[in-house]
């Protein structure tokens, strides 16, 4: 007689799966939260490692820190993000907010939107924010605990994605100043997306010649610059999980 | 009897008897060859004969149904096969994880989800027919660690296809998958990394709840306190312990996850605590159960004969007190002062545990 426990084993494997396929079908199914046009800048083709023969995309994403525009990310924001600000931020206090844990929060990335021109704008002439490897013209420009209202405050879905985070906090310490506490955004979720079978025929020249660049010792980076190769299209489903509907070639792949 | 037909739990359990039957039937020859070369005793050839058979036949029979170990070298080749086998199951998985990830990509993703999950259906029945057909179950081992390898595979395979956010609910998800193998052939390491897999699940959805992100686990470990006890308590259900050598792990499981989390909440109690009370009321809290528990578990372990319990809370109390000797006195003491005295408490530690084995074994000095 076969044991119980196989079977519940057996039964295991297909709920959890059936549960996740159902899950993404959720997610994937209606009117998506948001759709973006994003360029390789901001969703890279991620080197292929030699064991592993998929390919994906990584999200890539200006955040305060590179922008150096964190005043907002300030104690005041970290407070509504949830985070314990109570105790006076003070050279003696300061240890009490070393290593607190990070939160999972929303975010709002915005493609070429104000933030991005202010940002464009006061940078000097030799950052490249054209070429295929510049400035990801993608910005984190607000958090917020509840998504529905981050989405009210940036409603629009074609310039707006709003997407999962993990922040935490840092204690900024400068002579002369007092500390003072900012934000830090670790990771956006997700970051890294799946690039399907039927989508790849399109990149996968890319991926070869990018691959044969680095193995001869040169980063496609130190060859001629050159614009973005593709034109990627993202949805943001009903849960806020991304994925890659469509891809399509500019002139600059060649 | 056909061991392969029993239910598992009878079956391990079985085996279990039989070699500590053919250890005892070892034991009394070498012992009574002493007592007869001390001369305490002398058997005629008779009766001398009609052990020798009798030992003989059973030795057989448990040898031909349990393949039992009669010897010190089997007992030494059993213990490689058992060093042999898990490093099989660990390379074979690995090897099985990395020829997936080559070729998944070249696959749609409706085949990605029917490979993933038709592997797994199929390694379990792999583990079901090989542990019908050897009763030692080596080999059910190693398939079932390579199941559960599988089974941890499938999950993040379907989770990337989607590009789902990671969740806490996979690790519940392989809890469950993990014990019911464990439960269906007495998997002791299986049964121990489901109960650390599930436990890990509470903790990340305590976090979770919080607001935190749920992959901090060990950063917010409160909640493994209840869960040890509560693993603890379990070790005496009936129903949890059938299979032979359960209730050990569970007890082990228990003492590790109730005592583990308190040399981090009570050296660092601002930075791993939730702190549901006032700061100054953990300190003394965490403290006294630091250096309370494991000397009751201590007494326990020795009272009741859990060496598990006994051995794992005095590594913990070593452990404890080295980190509450550092939180005190690293920046009072000078450096060769602080490591003196830790010397000292370390030879101390050795006389109490000499002490505590004396007991265990039951010696009077």
């Amino acid at each position: 007689m076969t044991r119980k426990g196989l079977w519940l084993a057996s039964a295991v494997v297909v709920v959890s799966n059936l549960w996740a396929l159902g899950l993404a079908a959720v997610n994937r199914q209606g009117e998506p939260d948001a759709v973006l046009q994003l360029t390789e800048r901001e969703v890279r083709l991620v080197p292929g490692a030699p064991e592993n023969s998929a390919v994906s995309l990584r999200l890539d994403w200006t955040g305060p820190d590179v922008a150096r525009n964190t005043d907002w990310f300030d104690q005041a924001k970290l407070s509504d993000l949830g985070f314990d600000c109570r105790v006076p931020v003070t050279r003696e206090n300061v240890k009490h907010y070393f290593g607190r844990p990070v939160r999972r929060v929303y975010a709002a990335l915005e493609f070429e939107g104000p933030a991005w021109r202010r940002y464009a704008a006061g940078l000097p002439p030799n950052v490249d924010t054209t070429s295929a490897d510049g400035v990801p013209h993608l910005m984190l420009v607000d958090l917020d605990l509840d998504a529905v209202r981050l989405r009210a405050r940036y409603p629009d879905r074609t310039r707006v994605a709003i997407a999962r985070a993990v922040v935490g906090l840092t204690v900024v310490q400068q002579p002369g100043r007092a500390p003072r506490l900012r934000g830090r955004v670790f990771e956006v979720l997700t970051s890294e997306l799946n690039l399907p079978r039927d989508l790849r025929r399109n990149v996968e020249p890319l991926v070869a010649r990018d691959g044969a660049a680095r193995a001869s010792g040169s980063s496609p980076a130190t060859t001629e610059p050159r614009g973005p190769r593709y034109v990627a299209t993202i949805r943001w489903g009903r849960h806020l999980e991304p994925w890659v509907d469509a891809i399509r070639m500019t002139d600059a792949r060649q | 009897m056909m061991a392969s037909q029993e239910p598992a739990t009878t079956s391990s359990g079985a085996r279990q008897d039989a070699q500590r039957r053919a250890d005892q039937i070892a034991a009394f020859g070498r012992e009574l060859a002493e007592l007869q070369r001390a001369g305490v005793v002398a058997l005629d050839s008779e009766a001398r004969a009609r052990i020798e058979r009798h030992h003989a036949d059973l030795l057989a029979t448990l040898t031909r149904q349990f393949d039992v170990d009669r010897t010190e070298s089997q007992r030494q080749m059993t213990l490689g096969m058992r060093v042999a086998s898990l490093i099989g199951a660990v390379t074979l998985s690995a090897g099985i994880v990395l020829f997936f990830y080559r070729f998944w990509g070249l696959m749609t993703m409706p085949l990605q989800v029917a490979v993933l999950a038709a592997t797994l259906i199929v390694a379990l029945w792999a583990v079901e027919l090989a542990a019908r057909r050897e009763p030692t179950r080596y080999i059910a081992a190693v398939l079932s660690i390579i199941a559960a390898a599988g089974f941890a595979l499938n999950l993040g395979v379907v989770g990337a296809i989607f590009d789902m956010t990671p969740s806490p609910h996979i690790l519940i998800a392989w809890a469950a998958f993990a014990l019911a193998l464990a439960y269906a052939y007495g998997l002791r390491l299986l049964l121990a990394a489901g109960l650390a897999a599930a436990m890990g699940y509470i903790v990340g959805l305590t976090a979770q709840a919080t607001g935190l992100d749920w992959a901090i686990l060990l950063q917010r470990p409160e909640p493994l306190i209840p869960l040890g006890a509560a693993a603890f308590l379990l070790s005496f259900w009936r129903p949890a312990i059938r299979p032979e050598g359960f209730a050990r792990v569970w007890r082990l499981m228990g003492t590790a996850a109730l005592l583990l989390p308190l040399v981090f909440l009570a050296t660092g109690t601002e930075a791993f605590s939730y702190q549901p009370l006032p700061l100054a009321v953990l300190h003394a809290v965490y403290d006294i159960l630091g250096f309370g528990l494991p000397v009751v578990a201590i007494w326990f372990g020795i009272r009741r004969r859990w060496p598990e319990v006994a051995n794992a809370a005095s590594a913990f109390l070593v452990l404890f007190v080295y980190a509450k000797c550092f939180d005190w006195w690293w920046s009072l003491l000078p450096r060769y002062l602080f490591f003196l005295l830790l010397g000292g408490l370390a030879m101390g530690a050795m006389a109490l545990l000499a002490t505590l084995r004396l007991r265990m074994r039951g010696g009077v000095r």
